[in-house]
């Protein structure tokens, strides 16, 4: 007679629940010292510093928050709307700049606006005019602002442009039937539509302001995030690092609850899902379609080309200087330590995806969701709440074995793969949750009524069925874990660097030409996985 | 020896508020073939899933062939199930031949063994296709027979069938519904088919159960519902029936088209009040005036190729009146009678008597 078992236990389950567990750790652990005491320096952070960390954080989300959405609705709503020259390119010519991490931006920016950027030395051999310093000091708050905006806008553009192609047909057809016109018809009808997924974009775009280091911290634009790297690097005091970080994901989290709450259930495009798409409308005069082809080229240009171009100029100086066998060694270690990172990502979401799908309980799905909550706390917060108890560890293991081994785990590379999978878990979690949606469950659930094991159900069904899934979700991990920089600044051993440090420490010890050698192997990887998914997006068209 | 039992099983989803499967308890014997019929919510699917384990009731117990599979919160998991299941859209592994789907539940056998059992499920069901094809290089009809040799290939002792021929047309549909009775009776296995379509239900079943909200409201012989339904919902889902108000008159009922003579073994004395005339649409034969008869005027004509449906209805006109020499009632009403096809037209008399009814006393439902 066969066993029988508890109806919502089985093996997956456990693993599951104690996966979730240590993922969960880092944002415990932060909340938790909230109640703690703060560190000695924390009197002197509170009176001196802490509001202009609240002023310059919330500016800048205000302003990010505000640019971006100018960008990217617009963006999105020309090239769902309309047909003009270059349509089909700009789509996903306009992802691009989500591959150029916003420091290395930043430093491109600084290189093409100096003394001896190509700017000033076309005015200067051109027409002989000379400025003083710069020709905009962007080394500033509005610096920061346009930095970060022309950085992130794809966030609120790619959501965006899905929400507008997803609505109807009918929709647009009814509304001019009922006499609107474009301009109303996209006030009244298509924006409040795409309202949740605009917050949505916005939202995301917010908590990367948040995680932002590299920039803030190149233009002297004090935030949060700068506050808990000088608490922790230059006071030494751990204490107060943790009390920022803990203010600042209770900010994160709020800004999530908030972003939920004005979503609440609505869902409005899903009613549509499966009507004819918009058709596009083709401008009647040449020069508006010009206007168009120029307005998304001109975004194109400033958000991408030139700061890529000026990347490789710098690059052309300085490659015989920086390229040798030290910087091969350090692209490979970058890359195993983001591929590696990327796998493990992979890994955990197939099991606790999994886990879902076996259990009859519903509302796991939920719980699991809490797994890849790390994509909306800051880096340098889960540098920090990672490295609390990964601290306790190696004293209890130095302690157990009585001999002095040293910070085994936390002074190595596997806290920072630790780190890495906090953070990055939801990207792999919500491709490969993506996969294993479309392939439906009654698949697995056919393999097991026929006698097959769970595992071997994974292993004959569902893997193969969701491969592609799990490829884009390791090369996402990759991509972002290879421009990661407050975290792995704050966790990574001594003396190791990956490309993103490296730039980052040769740009802040004046080299900036130099460091864009490492810039331009991040960007460049940072494209591939846009054009592989828009392959694979446009097969599927 | 019931093969599979169901003890007072309830299933509620989080965040319903109803039960989705209320107290549902039923048994089947060997060999039987059981159709779940009801509308789309009315909790068979969800039934079909619990006895297949993907599901866990709230409450109630599940034996299967003697072992109790389900009791509390224990629960046999679904791979030690010895049931087979055939989903709505067949589930087929796309990335596995036919070949390798049917033999993907088949254990314990050598390679000669395992090919053996897979041609002659196969070959039972009726496909004659390459097995090295894959699924999405077949028809709608030859994918539903893979999903069925899939599913007999382990010789489960149990059937499962979520609404099998929904997905398919309605000439293929016939067809197909005759087969898989034949297989399923010529391997003598037990099933149980999960339907909104009452013609699947008649066509291959020997049992029908009518589940209504999660309950179970009959489970008896095709012929037994039909003739014998439990309730005005039951007789409903199973062709056009009439159910008419009627008041208790001395030697039979008066009704709004006239006068019913009662027949000598009616129940209903004299006094009793308002009670139900129910009988089907085609139970009822056409006549002339001189005949003791009923009759209401045509409201509407419906054309169905073999046959004519009529509304009826008796709007008191003194035509009618005349016609039916005053035992007219106040209410109005009107009822469907299935005709051979005649120029009937809108506004027509129409004279008509009972083959057959049957007394109710005015149901609550």
């Amino acid at each position: 007679m066969a066993k029988k078992t508890t109806y919502w236990w089985n093996k997956w389950t456990g693993g599951a629940i104690v996966i979730l567990l240590l993922v969960l750790t880092p944002v415990f652990t932060i909340l938790v010292k909230l109640f703690d005491k703060p560190g000695e320096h924390w009197r002197h952070i509170a009176s001196n510093l802490l509001p202009s960390y609240f002023a310059n954080s919330f500016l800048l989300l205000l302003g990010v928050g505000f640019f971006t959405f100018l960008i990217g609705v617009s963006m999105a709503w020309l090239v769902s709307v309309y047909d003009f020259p270059g349509r089909k390119y700009f789509e996903w010519l306009l992802i691009l700049p989500l591959a150029f991490p916003s420091y290395m931006m930043a430093y491109s920016y600084v290189g093409i606006l100096e003394y001896t950027g190509p700017v000033q030395a076309f005015f200067r051999n051109n027409f002989d005019i000379h400025f003083k310093g710069a020709i905009v000091d962007i080394m500033n708050m509005p610096g920061a602002i346009f930095i970060l905006s022309i950085s992130l806008f794809p966030y609120v553009y790619v959501i965006c442009r899905a929400s507008f192609t997803r609505q109807s047909s009918a929709m647009q057809e009814a509304a001019f039937l009922l006499g609107s016109n474009r301009m109303r018809m996209f006030t009244k009808i298509a924006l409040p539509m795409a309202r949740p997924a605009v917050a949505g974009g916005i939202a995301l775009v917010g908590m990367e302001v948040l995680n932002d280091y590299g920039t803030v911290k190149y233009f002297g634009v004090d935030t949060f995030t700068s506050g808990i790297f000088r608490a922790w690097f230059s006071f030494g005091d751990i204490n107060t690092a943790i009390y920022l970080s803990a203010i600042l994901t209770v900010i994160v989290l709020a800004l999530i609850w908030l972003e939920n709450f004005q979503r609440g259930s609505r869902n409005w495009n899903a009613g549509s899902g499966g009507s004819r798409p918009a058709l596009r409308i083709r401008p009647k005069y040449k020069s508006t379609r010009r206007l168009y082809t120029a307005l998304c080229l001109t975004v194109l240009l400033i958000s991408f080309i030139f700061p890529l171009m000026q990347l490789f100029y710098w690059v052309s100086l300085t490659w015989q200087n920086v390229v040798d066998s030290e910087f091969g060694i350090l692209i490979f270690r970058s890359f195993s330590l983001a591929i590696g990172s990327a796998v493990a990502i992979a890994v955990i979401s197939i099991f606790l995806l999994y886990a879902i799908r076996l259990s009859p309980l519903k509302w796991t799905k939920h719980i699991a969701r809490t797994a890849s909550l790390g994509y909306a706390i800051p880096g340098a917060v889960i540098a920090v709440g990672v490295m609390i108890p990964m601290m306790g560890l190696d004293r209890t293991i130095n302690w157990a074995v009585s001999d002095n081994m040293g910070m085994i785990l936390s002074g190595t590379l596997f806290i920072l793969v630790v780190a890495y999978i906090v953070r990055f878990m939801a990207v792999g979690y919500n491709a490969i949750d993506a996969g294993f949606q479309k392939t439906g469950a009654t698949v697995n659930e056919v393999a097991r009524s026929l006698g097959a094991s769970p595992l071997r159900t994974l292993w004959k069904i569902d893997l193969p069925l969701i491969k592609n899934s799990i490829a884009g979700a390791v090369l996402l991990a990759f991509v972002d874990i290879l421009k990661e920089l407050p975290l792995t600044l704050i966790l990574r051993p001594f003396n190791f660097h990956t490309l993103a440090t490296k730039a980052f420490d040769m740009a802040t010890n004046e080299m900036i030409a130099e460091s864009a050698n490492a810039s331009l192997v991040v960007v460049l990887t940072g494209v591939i996985p846009i054009i592989v998914l828009n392959n694979m997006i446009s097969r599927k068209k | 020896m019931a093969i599979i039992e169901l003890n007072n099983i309830s299933k509620q989803y989080r965040n319903a508020d109803t039960y989705a499967v209320d107290g549902v308890s039923f048994s089947l014997e060997k060999g039987e073939i059981l159709a779940l019929v009801g509308e789309s919510g009315s909790g068979k699917t969800t039934l079909l899933r619990l006895i297949a384990g993907l599901e866990h009731p709230n409450s109630g117990t599940i034996e299967l062939d003697g072992e109790i599979i389900v009791s509390g919160r224990k629960s046999l998991p679904t791979n030690k199930r010895k049931t087979g299941m055939v989903f709505q859209d067949y589930a087929l592994f796309p990335h596995l031949t036919i070949f390798e789907n049917v033999a993907f539940g088949l254990k314990g056998l050598n390679k000669r063994e395992t090919e053996k059992r897979v041609h002659e499920t196969i070959k039972l069901t009726g496909l004659k296709e390459d097995v090295k094809k894959y699924p999405h290089q077949l028809s709608g009809g030859q994918q539903q027979r893979v999903a069925l040799a899939r599913a007999l290939a382990p010789r489960p002792e149990l059937l499962l069938m979520d609404e099998p021929f929904s997905n398919l047309d309605t000439i293929l549909r016939d067809q197909v519904r005759e087969e898989v009775r034949q297989i399923i009776k010529a391997m003598g296995i037990t099933a149980i088919l999960v339907t909104h379509d009452t013609k699947d239900a008649f066509s291959t079943a020997d049992k029908i159960a009518v589940m209504l909200k999660g309950k179970l409201l009959q489970l008896d012989t095709p012929d037994n519902l039909y003739n014998n339904p439990s309730s005005s919902y039951v007789a409903e889902l199973f062709g056009k029936s009439n159910n008419v108000v009627a008041t208790v008159a001395p030697g039979g009922f008066k009704t709004p088209f006239g006068f019913v003579s009662g027949r000598k073994d009616c129940p209903f004395s004299a006094n009793r009040g308002k009670v139900n005339l129910f009988f089907r649409a085609e139970e009822t034969d056409f006549c002339n005036a001189e005949e003791p008869h009923l009759c209401g005027m045509v409201e509407q004509c419906m054309y169905l190729g073999d046959h004519m449906q009529l509304k009826v209805c008796c709007n008191r006109c003194n035509k009618c009146a005349n016609d039916c020499k005053g035992e007219l009632m106040e209410e109005t009403q009107s009822i469907l009678l299935k005709t051979s096809v005649q120029t009937w037209k809108p506004g027509d008399i129409v004279r008509f008597k009972l083959k057959n009814f049957k007394v109710k006393e005015t149901d609550s439902e």
